[in-house]
Order: structure tokens, then C-alpha cells, then sequence
């Protein structure tokens, strides 16, 4: 059993996981990485504290023989992402620029200040990257501009489309599959931000009651790609 | 034959793995450890044996292994110039190294200060980033005195000495970094330019002899990291709160606000009352 762990090799945390997500192969990425799994009786019957005798696991590390990937120790190329430019909800009339954007000092989400011009969170994943979160934000009012685009984001509804094109002039198709206000203290910002799992793209904004500075919720309309 | 029975004081710190377990090898349970080993010896290509199986063939150095899944617990390790082990006089011998369980840890074979080749281990920090940050970590395991760190021509980390280790959190982004010999300007390594990923932790190594000038950096990437921003904030003016047949009313409230601060609002109302 011990053995089954040695020559099993974790898959690469840093960039082969990305490169295989991006690449949506990741059984290509290293082909003999997996040996064959081992009975799973004897996996429960692992003790809960292996013994620290060397000389034991020693002997039970046999056939030990799969090659081991390895690397030159150098900085790994800076990713290459194509940043959205533009978001569309045709059926809401909502047509706003796009501008890459991180996170703010409080921890939040980044927003631009004009409520015309939404917001992506650059640190997670692009529309396209296959995976995870493309959280796309913005004000839905601001006392120097009145109402943004987004305001009109909690008409819009289940089966709506939504457009969304790069920098680079892809276009990528979404479809709303879900609509919803949840309360901001609620969030659940793990989740929304993601970047794992299928592709999905978040467009956030504010709703609910006003307590004179800040909404109460936040409305959320859910896409997956067409 | 060399002989260390060098830990680094790495191992010393306490392990801040209370998210770690996700974020790291999703197969790794609490009695195994992530491990990647690098080869920080110069010139020499090498076997690397544990507990007297051969663990790494071909090893050349500046190379980082994949992270491997390994039974936490003390491993005798042991380096044989490529293709003698192991049953000859191994080059470098680190009996009893350390792999905590649950941890990230990377064993190094470096030289230590004095030029005599040894094995290290270190406990990679893999405490969740907050949101937009990136962790950079500065090792030294080099044939070299005490070092400076400095971090776009400030020194950050100081006083640095092999085989130990200093690390921070900074705002993602792109660093110019270089080593200086502890105290003084004299650069020994770099400049170089370091991205520092978003929820990444950026693990540089010196390595090498100053010496044999033949000091160089390794970089490890560990990502995965990541923290969520705390929300999103979403609005100021109150012009889309509650029901919206309200809306108006609030704009007004609103414009009515805005119109006291600006004085006009106690302007028209005597204005009103002269009427």
C-alpha cells in the first residue's frame, strides 16, 4: 500500500494543472502518471500513523521505478490572457465596456467608479479559460454618474443571452441560467470566485434596500457558455 | 564522502496548514507528505536515493522534481554521482531527514556555507493568500556568507544565512530582485525580474558557490493559494433600492440631499418663502 503511494505522483500543482484545464486534456499531460489502483482493502486497513522505522518503509518501497517529472528551476512564463472588453445582455439593453480589475484595500472586488463601465476580476479566469469563474461587476448607480448599466441587470432573465468579447475580438456566448439577490453578508465569495469547476460567467451588481451608503444585497445572474 | 545531518530551521516554523490541505495535493491525507526535491549542487549529475531505494535517477542540477506523494516521517537520503549508487560512497548523505506530515516541503541538495554538499528540508507555506496577493519566498542554500535580499533596490529580507529562509506577502505584480552580500552593495546575483503571481507562493533558491562564481537562482512556483475577495461592493446612490415603484422617491430624496449640501436647498426654500 505504501508502495501505491510512492509511485503515485501527485499531478504537477503549478503549471501542469493549469496548462491541463486550459489545454482540457489533463489525462494527456502525463500518461504513465496513474499505476493501476491498489485493492482498496488494504488502502483502509492503513494505519493511521505508519511507522517512522526507515528501514520498514525501505522495504516496502518496491518497484519503485516510475520516472519522476522534473524541470528546469526557472520562473514559469507569465500567463497569457485575453482580457474581455465587452459585455452584452441584448434582451436588458445592457452594452458596457469592460476593464480588467483587481482587489480594492478593503478586500472587495474592485469596481470602476463609473457605473457605465463594468468590471472583470483579472485574477481569476478570462471567458474561454474552460474553467471557473468569470466574475464580471460593476456599480449599479453612483452619485456622480446616476443609474449604470447594470442597473437593468435584474430584468433580465433565465434563457436571456450574454456576449462577451476579448481583446484579442473573440466572442463568446452565454446563456443566463439563473437570477438571483442574495444578501451581500451572504455571499458566498468562495464559490463566486471560483476557479474551478465548469466555466460560468458572473455578473454581479447591487440591489435590495439602501441604507444611505450601501445596498443591502447583491443581484447575481448566473451564465454557462452555449 | 560528506556527511550533514542538516536541518533547515524551516522545519522549526510552525506549519501554517490549516487551509493547506485543499489547496495542495488533492491526494495527500494526513499521514503523507507533498515533497518536491531540488538539485542545487553544482556540477554534478546525480541518483538520488531514499532510505536506500532510488528515488530521483539523472538528476541534473537547477531541476525541480514534480511534487510527490510520499509517507511523512525521516528519510535517509542519500546522492551518488550518476549511475554509482548505491552501494558506493555516496556524495552527499543526510541520514534522518524530517518530512512532516501533511506539509509541502521541498528537500534541497545544496552546499552548505562552507562548500560541503548537504540536504535541506523546507516547509513551503501554503496559508491562503488574501485576495491579490502574492507570497515570496527567499531560501539560501549557497556557498556564500550572509545575504541581503533586496526588493526593487530596497533591502527586504536581510542578514539572511544558509540554510535558512525568509518570506512575505506583497501585492501581485512584477519585482526587479538581487542579492547583495549582507550589509553592503556588492551585488552577488542579479538583478532579475520576478512576476509574482496572484495567489501564488514565488520560492527563490541562491545556489551554487561564490567561490567558484557559479551562484545562480532557482525559482519554484507553488500557485493554488488564492484567497476570494471579501464581496462586492456594487453601488452608492440608492437610485435601484427596494421595490421600485419607491425609485422616484428616493431619487428625489436623493437629489434633495445633494442639493442641501450644495446650500441651494436653503436658498430656494427662502426664495419660496418671499414668494
Amino acid at each position: 500500500m505504501r508502495a501505491r503511494k510512492l509511485t503515485r505522483w501527485i499531478m504537477p500543482l503549478v503549471a501542469g494543472a493549469l496548462l491541463a484545464l486550459l489545454a482540457g486534456c489533463a489525462e494527456e499531460v502525463r500518461p504513465t502518471a496513474e499505476p493501476p489502483p491498489a485493492p482498496s482493502s488494504q488502502a483502509d486497513a492503513t494505519p493511521a500513523v505508519p511507522s517512522p522505522v526507515p528501514s520498514t518503509r525501505a522495504d516496502e518501497r518496491t518497484g519503485s521505478a516510475a520516472p519522476v517529472g522534473r524541470s528546469r528551476a526557472t520562473p514559469p512564463a507569465p500567463r497569457q490572457v485575453d482580457a474581455p472588453v465587452s459585455v452584452e445582455v441584448p434582451a436588458v439593453d445592457i452594452d458596457a465596456d469592460v476593464v480588467a480589475v483587481g482587489a480594492a484595500e478593503d478586500g472587495q472586488m474592485e469596481l470602476p467608479e463609473d457605473p457605465n463601465v463594468v468590471g472583470w476580476y483579472r485574477f481569476g479566469p478570462a471567458a474561454g479559460a474552460g474553467a471557473g469563474s468569470v466574475v464580471i461587476g460593476g456599480h449599479v448607480d453612483s452619485r456622480r454618474y446616476g443609474l449604470g448599466q447594470l442597473a437593468r441587470l435584474a430584468d433580465a432573465e433565465v434563457g436571456d443571452e450574454v456576449v462577451v468579447r476579448t481583446n484579442a475580438g473573440a466572442v463568446h456566448q452565454y446563456t443566463i441560467v439563473d437570477v438571483q439577490r442574495i444578501p451581500k453578508t451572504e455571499l458566498p465569495v468562495a464559490d463566486v470566485f471560483s476557479r474551478n469547476g465548469a466555466e460560468r460567467l458572473l455578473l454581479i451588481t447591487c440591489a435590495g434596500d439602501f441604507d444611505g451608503s450601501h445596498y443591502s444585497d447583491n443581484a447575481i445572474v448566473t451564465a454557462e457558455p452555449k | 564522502m560528506y556527511r550533514s545531518t542538516t536541518l533547515a530551521g524551516a522545519l522549526l516554523v510552525p506549519l501554517a496548514l490549516a487551509t493547506a490541505g485543499t489547496a495542495s495535493a488533492a491526494n495527500a491525507d494526513e499521514n503523507e507528505a507533498t515533497v518536491s526535491v531540488l538539485h542545487g549542487v553544482p556540477g554534478l549529475t546525480v541518483d538520488v536515493y531514499a532510505n536506500g531505494d532510488e528515488l530521483i535517477p539523472d538528476f541534473a542540477p537547477g531541476t525541480l522534481t514534480d511534487p510527490l506523494a510520499l509517507p511523512a516521517g525521516s528519510y535517509d537520503i542519500a546522492i551518488f554521482a550518476d549511475g554509482e549508487g548505491p552501494d558506493g560512497d555516496p556524495a552527499i548523505e543526510a541520514p534522518g531527514v524530517e518530512v512532516p506530515a501533511g506539509a509541502n516541503a521541498t528537500i534541497v541538495a545544496h552546499l552548505g556555507e562552507d562548500g560541503s554538499p548537504t540536504a535541506s528540508v523546507f516547509v513551503n507555506d501554503m496559508s491562503e493568500l488574501a485576495a491579490g496577493d502574492a507570497r515570496v519566498t527567499v531560501r539560501h542554500t549557497a556557498a556564500a556568507p550572509a545575504v541581503d535580499v533586496r526588493v526593487n533596490g530596497t533591502p527586504t529580507f536581510e542578514g539572511l544565512t544558509n540554510p535558512n529562509e525568509a518570506s512575505a506577502d506583497v501585492a501581485a505584480g512584477t519585482i526587479e530582485a538581487d542579492v547583495v552580500l549582507a550589509g553592503t552593495e556588492d551585488v552577488a546575483l542579479g538583478p532579475a525580474d520576478l512576476e509574482l503571481a496572484e495567489g501564488t507562493n514565488t520560492i527563490v533558491y541562491a545556489w551554487g558557490s561564490a567561490e567558484e562564481q557559479s551562484l545562480e537562482l532557482a525559482v519554484q512556483t507553488i500557485d493554488g493559494l488564492h484567497g476570494a475577495p471579501s464581496g462586492v461592493p456594487g453601488g452608492e446612490a440608492g437610485l435601484v433600492a427596494g421595490d421600485p415603484s419607491m425609485t422616484p422617491w428616493l431619487f428625489a430624496a436623493a437629489l434633495a440631499a445633494m442639493a442641501a449640501i450644495g446650500g441651494l436647498f436653503l436658498r430656494r426654500r427662502s426664495a419660496a418663502e418671499r414668494a
